[in-house]
C-alpha cells in the first residue's frame, strides 16, 4: 500500500482508532497549488473543480507544484512545504525535479486528467498518514540561513550592549534598520515562520539543540514588541523593560534551546524577575510621547514602528509568483520593493539554443499568455524572412481567446482579493463554459453584471489612481481605462476588418481597469464572432530549417492581455530581447503604492494585471 | 428546570446547528456541497500535527480560541429556548449578552497578537476596529427591544412580542442589529480580520491542528448563538402558530442563521475605514432614531 513520504507522514504509530479516522479524514483534501491556481487555469486546469485551495500553507495538506521555477522561487516552494502541518502530500504535475524539494509523493501530468485522477490517488495515501520514520524536512539552505542568522544575531546583541541606559529611543528606532541588517530571516516572514516550523520539529524528535532559532525570534521580538507601544498606552512602564529585557532574552534564549521544555518556565520566571529589577532599580517614567519622540513619523504625523513583510510569492489574493516586500506603517504601505527575479532562469536560454524555434521560446517564457508568445515568435520568422507580418484570422482568434481568458483568470484572482465569493463562483463557471462549450452569450451577460456591482464601483474607484505624469509609460486597460487611446491592435489590418474600436472610458483607477477588462471581453467575444466568418486558416507553420534571413535586426509587437508585448532581435537572432507591458508596470506598481492603506494598495497592484513571467526586460544573448 | 434529557436533547441539536452550517458556509462561499465535509475536516484538523510560531506569545496563543469558545457559550447559555427552558436564568440577560460578546474581540486580538506574525497582527487590530464599528448598533438595538419589554430579562423581551415581532415593530433596529451582528461574526462582507485575499487567513493564519479547528467551530457557534439571539430579539421566540414552540424556535435560528451565511455571499469586503464611517454616520444615528422612535410609540 502507498504511503506518504517520510518528510509527509505523521510521526508514530496510530491505534486503531486514529486509523480508522484517518480513513475518514482522507478525501478531505486542500491543496496549496504553486506558483498559483492562475498559472493552472491558464494550462485549462480548474482546481477547484476536484480540490478545495488553501489560502495559506498552514491550512493545505498537499502541495502541488508546477511549471518552471528558478532557484529562489525554488525555495520559497520549498519554505511553503516546510510551513504546511503534516501529515502533507507534496506533487509535482508535469515537473520530473526541483531542488531544493524533496522527492514527491505523486508525480503527475499537468493536463486535466492527471489532476482529475489525483484526487483519488492522495484520498488513498491519506488513508494511512502515520510513518514510524517520519522526520522533519530540513534542506540546506535552511540550515545556512539558521547560521547566518545566529551571526546577525551576535553583531545585533552587541549593538544593543553599546546603548546607554537614557537611549531607549534610539534603541527603539534601531527597530526600523532591521530591514537592512537583518538578512534572510527578514527578507521574508514567511521564512521565519519555517524557522518556527523547524523548532516544532526537532521538539518532536526531542533534539533541543537547535541553534540560531533565538536569533530569529530576537528580531522579530522587535516587530512584535514595537507595535505594542501603540496599542497599549497604559503600559508604558512595561514598555521601558522591555527594551531593557531584550538583551536578556537573548541570553536566556541560548538556555532554553538547550534544555527541556519544563526548564523554560523558570527561565521565565527570571525574565519577569529581571525586568522587575530594572523597573525597581531607576527606569524613569516614560510618557508616549518621549517614547515615539525619534521616531519616524507617517505622513499622518504619528509615529508608529514599522514592519516590512513579503506579500507573495504565494500570496492568495495576488496572482501566484508576484512578490511584494511591503514596509508596513501600521496597516499603511509605505514603500513597496517588487521581486523581479523569480522567474527569469538561465535554462530559457540553454533550451532555446538547443531548439532553436521562437515559438516555444516565447511561450515557455511566458506561460500565462503562451498564445501571443507564440504568435510573436510566427512574426518575428515572417518578418525576418522579408514577409509581411500581418495578423492572419487564426493567429487573431487565438489571441482573443486569450485575452478573454486572461481577463477572466484575473477576474478570478481579484475577486479572492475583494473578498467576492460569488463572484469568484461565477468567474470560474464563466471560464469553464467559455473554454469547453464556448458559451458566448452567458459570457458577455456577466460581463456586464459585473459592471453593475456597485459595493464593488465604491470600493474600488478611490484606489489606484496612476499619475498623469505616469501614465504615457503604461499601456493596455491600464491606459485605455484612464482615456489614452494606445492598442497596437488598431493598426492591424484584421482587426480593422473584424470592426475593431478602440475602448475607452475615463476611469483613472481600480474600477476603471476593471470595467474597462470587462467591456474588453465583449468586445473580444464580438470579434471572435465577425473572425469565424473568415474562412479558417490553418495557422500556418513557419518553416525554420529553411531560414534565410534578410534581416538583421528585426521587431515586432502584438497588444497582449495586460498591454504590449515586444520581441526585438539584432545581430541575426544572436541576441533576443523580450520586453512587455508588465515589466514597465512593475515599476509603476512602486511608484503608485506609498503611503496607501494596506488593502488599497492590494488592489492597485493587482488591477494591473502583472505578469510574473515578464517583470523586467528579457534580454537572451545567444552569442557563442 | 427541564430533565436531562432535555439538555442532551438541546446539545445535540445545538451540534446539528452548526453541522448544518458548515455545510452552508462551504456550499455559499466555495460552490460546493458537501455532507460530509464538516466531519472529515474536523477529524483532519483533530489529527494534523500542531504548528506553534516560535516566540508566541504562549498564554495569549493557548487562551484564545479558548476564550472564543467561552465567550460564545457564555452568550449562548443566557438566552431562553423556551418559556421553561434557559441554561443560566439571568434577569440582566440582555446586558450579559451583550457583555459576554466583547470577549470575542478580546480573544481575536489575543490570537492576532501572539501569533507573532504580521498578517495576523493586522488582522486582530482590524477586528478591534471592526468593534468600534459594530458595538454601538449593537447596544443601541438591544436597548431597543428592552424599552419595549420594559425589562431586560430576555424571557420577557420575548414575551413582549407576543402580539407583534420586533421585526414588524421596529425595523430600522432589525436591520442594524442584523448588520453588526455579521461584522461581530466577521462574516463576508465584514470578514476582515481573517480575509484571504487580503491577509491570507489573517488571525488564523498561524494557528494550525485542533487550535484552529476550535477557531472554526467556534465561529459556526457564534453564528448560531446570534441567530438565536436574533430569533429571541426580533422574530418572537418561540412564537408561532400551529407549531410547537421548540419547532420555531429552531425553525427560525436554522433559517436566519443560514440567511446571515447566504447574505455575504456576493457583496465586496468592506473597506475598514468605510465600515466605520457608514456606522457612526449612519449607523449610530439610525440606532438612535429607533431608540427615539420606540420610545415615542410606547408613549403614544
Amino acid at each position: 500500500m502507498n504511503t506518504l513520504s517520510k518528510y509527509g507522514a505523521k510521526p508514530g504509530e496510530p491505534g486503531m482508532l486514529i486509523q480508522w479516522f484517518s480513513k475518514i479524514a482522507a478525501p478531505d483534501l486542500v491543496i496549496f497549488p504553486v506558483p498559483g491556481d492562475a498559472y493552472f487555469r491558464s494550462k485549462g486546469i480548474f482546481l477547484d473543480r476536484y480540490f478545495k485551495i488553501a489560502g495559506n500553507p498552514r491550512e493545505a495538506n498537499v502541495l502541488l507544484v508546477a511549471g518552471m521555477a528558478g532557484d529562489s522561487l525554488a525555495k520559497k516552494m520549498a519554505v511553503a512545504y516546510i510551513q504546511m502541518p503534516r501529515p502533507r502530500a507534496l506533487v509535482f504535475a508535469g515537473i520530473h525535479d526541483l531542488d531544493p524539494l524533496p522527492e514527491p509523493d505523486i508525480r503527475t501530468g499537468l493536463n486535466e486528467e492527471s489532476i482529475a485522477a489525483l484526487k483519488n490517488q492522495l484520498a488513498s495515501l491519506f488513508k494511512n498518514p502515520y510513518r514510524k520514520d517520519a522526520t522533519g524536512f530540513h534542506p540546506h539552505f535552511i540550515e545556512k540561513m539558521l547560521d547566518d542568522d545566529e551571526k546577525n544575531n551576535n553583531q545585533h546583541q552587541h549593538g544593543h550592549h553599546g546603548h546607554g541606559n537614557g537611549e531607549e529611543q534610539h534603541e527603539h528606532s534601531g527597530g526600523l534598520t532591521k530591514d537592512e541588517h537583518a538578512g534572510h530571516e527578514h527578507e521574508e516572514h514567511r521564512d521565519q515562520a519555517d524557522h518556527d516550523h523547524k523548532k516544532n520539529e526537532d521538539h518532536h524528535q526531542g533534539d533541543h539543540a537547535n541553534k540560531g532559532n533565538h536569533g530569529h525570534e530576537h528580531h522579530h521580538n522587535y516587530e512584535k514588541d514595537n507595535p505594542a507601544h501603540q496599542g497599549h498606552e497604559h503600559q508604558h512602564q512595561h514598555e521601558g523593560q522591555d527594551h531593557k529585557k531584550e538583551p536578556d532574552q537573548e541570553k536566556h534564549g541560548h538556555r532554553e534551546q538547550n534544555h527541556e521544555e519544563q526548564d523554560q518556565n523558570e527561565h521565565k520566571h527570571e525574565h519577569h524577575g529581571n525586568g522587575g529589577h530594572n523597573h525597581e532599580g531607576g527606569m524613569r517614567f516614560m510618557s508616549m510621547v518621549m517614547m515615539t519622540k525619534d521616531m519616524p513619523c507617517a505622513a499622518d504625523g504619528l509615529p508608529m514602528e514599522r514592519n516590512m513583510t513579503w506579500f507573495g510569492p504565494f500570496f492568495p489574493g495576488l496572482p501566484g509568483g508576484l512578490a511584494f516586500k511591503f514596509h508596513l506603517d501600521g496597516d499603511t504601505v509605505i514603500k513597496t520593493e517588487v521581486n523581479r527575479d523569480l522567474f527569469f532562469q538561465d535554462s530559457i536560454e540553454r533550451r532555446f539554443s538547443e531548439s532553436g524555434d521562437f515559438c516555444v521560446l516565447l511561450s515557455e517564457v511566458n506561460p500565462l499568455n503562451s498564445a501571443a508568445g507564440c504568435i510573436l515568435g510566427e512574426q518575428l520568422w515572417k518578418k525576418s524572412n522579408g514577409k509581411s507580418a500581418d495578423l492572419t484570422a487564426g493567429q487573431a482568434i487565438l489571441l482573443e481567446r486569450e485575452r478573454i481568458n486572461s481577463h477572466l483568470n484575473w477576474l478570478a484572482g481579484f475577486s479572492v482579493l475583494v473578498g467576492n465569493h460569488g463572484l469568484r463562483i461565477e468567474t470560474l463557471t464563466r471560464m469553464y463554459r467559455f473554454q469547453h462549450q464556448s458559451d458566448y452569450t452567458a459570457l458577455e451577460h456577466f460581463t456586464r453584471s459585473v459592471a453593475g456591482f456597485r459595493y464593488l464601483k465604491r470600493k474600488l474607484r478611490h484606489a489606484g489612481a496612476v499619475p498623469d505624469i505616469l501614465l504615457h509609460h503604461a499601456s493596455g486597460p491600464v491606459t485605455r481605462s484612464a482615456g489614452r487611446n494606445e492598442d497596437v491592435r488598431s493598426s492591424e489590418n484584421i482587426y480593422h476588418d473584424a470592426g475593431f474600436e478602440m475602448l475607452l472610458i475615463d476611469e483613472n483607477n481600480v474600477w476603471g481597469r476593471l470595467k474597462l477588462r470587462m467591456m474588453e471581453i465583449g468586445q473580444s467575444l464580438k470579434i471572435l464572432k465577425q473572425l469565424e466568418k473568415y474562412k479558417m486558416d490553418a495557422v500556418p507553420q513557419v518553416n525554420q530549417q529553411n531560414k534565410k534571413q534578410v534581416r538583421n535586426s528585426v521587431s515586432v509587437c502584438l497588444e497582449g492581455p495586460s498591454g504590449f508585448l515586444e520581441v526585438s532581435t539584432s545581430g541575426g537572432f544572436k541576441r533576443i530581447e523580450i520586453n512587455s507591458a508588465s515589466a514597465i508596470h512593475a515599476s509603476l506598481a512602486e511608484l503608485l503604492v506609498k503611503e496607501m492603506e494596506l488593502s488599497d494598495a492590494l488592489l492597485t497592484l493587482a488591477s494591473l494585471d502583472l505578469n510574473p513571467y515578464t517583470m523586467k526586460r528579457i534580454i537572451i544573448d545567444n552569442r557563442e | 428546570m427541564a430533565g436531562i434529557f432535555t439538555w442532551i436533547i438541546v446539545a445535540v441539536l445545538f451540534f446539528a446547528g452548526i453541522y448544518m452550517l458548515a455545510v452552508a458556509e462551504q456550499w455559499f462561499y466555495q460552490g460546493k456541497l458537501e455532507l460530509l465535509h464538516p466531519l472529515r475536516s474536523f477529524i483532519r484538523l483533530l489529527l494534523q500535527e500542531d504548528l506553534e510560531p516560535g516566540q508566541r506569545d504562549r498564554v495569549f496563543y493557548e487562551t484564545a480560541p479558548i476564550l472564543f469558545v467561552a465567550a460564545v457559550l457564555g452568550a449562548f447559555a443566557v438566552l431562553p429556548l423556551s418559556g421553561d427552558l434557559v441554561i443560566v436564568d439571568m434577569a440582566t440577560g440582555s446586558l450579559f449578552f451583550n457583555a459576554a460578546l466583547a470577549y470575542i474581540m478580546v480573544s481575536m486580538v489575543m490570537a492576532g497578537w501572539s501569533a507573532n506574525g504580521v498578517y495576523a497582527m493586522i488582522g486582530g487590530w482590524r477586528f478591534l476596529a471592526q468593534l468600534v464599528a459594530y458595538s454601538m448598533p449593537v447596544v443601541m438595538t438591544i436597548t431597543a427591544t428592552v424599552m419595549r419589554a420594559e425589562s431586560i430579562s430576555l424571557l420577557r423581551i420575548v414575551e413582549s412580542q407576543q402580539p407583534l415581532w420586533n421585526v414588524v415593530y421596529q425595523p430600522v433596529g432589525f436591520i442594524l442589529f442584523y448588520l453588526s451582528a455579521m461584522a461581530l461574526s466577521f462574516l463576508p462582507p465584514f470578514d476582515l480580520p481573517v480575509s484571504r485575499g487580503e491577509l491570507a487567513g489573517g488571525v488564523w493564519a498561524e494557528f494550525t491542528g485542533f487550535r484552529l479547528m476550535i477557531f472554526k467551530t467556534a465561529r459556526l457557534m457564534l453564528i448560531l448563538t446570534l441567530s438565536l439571539a436574533t430569533v429571541i430579539l426580533f422574530f418572537g421566540g418561540w412564537y408561532g402558530p400551529w407549531l410547537p414552540g421548540s419547532v420555531w424556535v429552531i425553525l427560525k435560528t436554522l433559517i436566519i442563521a443560514i440567511s446571515y451565511i447566504a447574505a455575504g455571499k456576493r457583496v465586496s469586503r468592506i473597506h475598514h475605514d468605510q465600515l466605520l464611517m457608514w456606522s457612526w454616520k449612519i449607523g449610530t444615528p439610525a440606532a438612535l432614531f429607533n431608540i427615539f422612535y420606540v420610545g415615542v410609540i410606547l408613549l403614544i
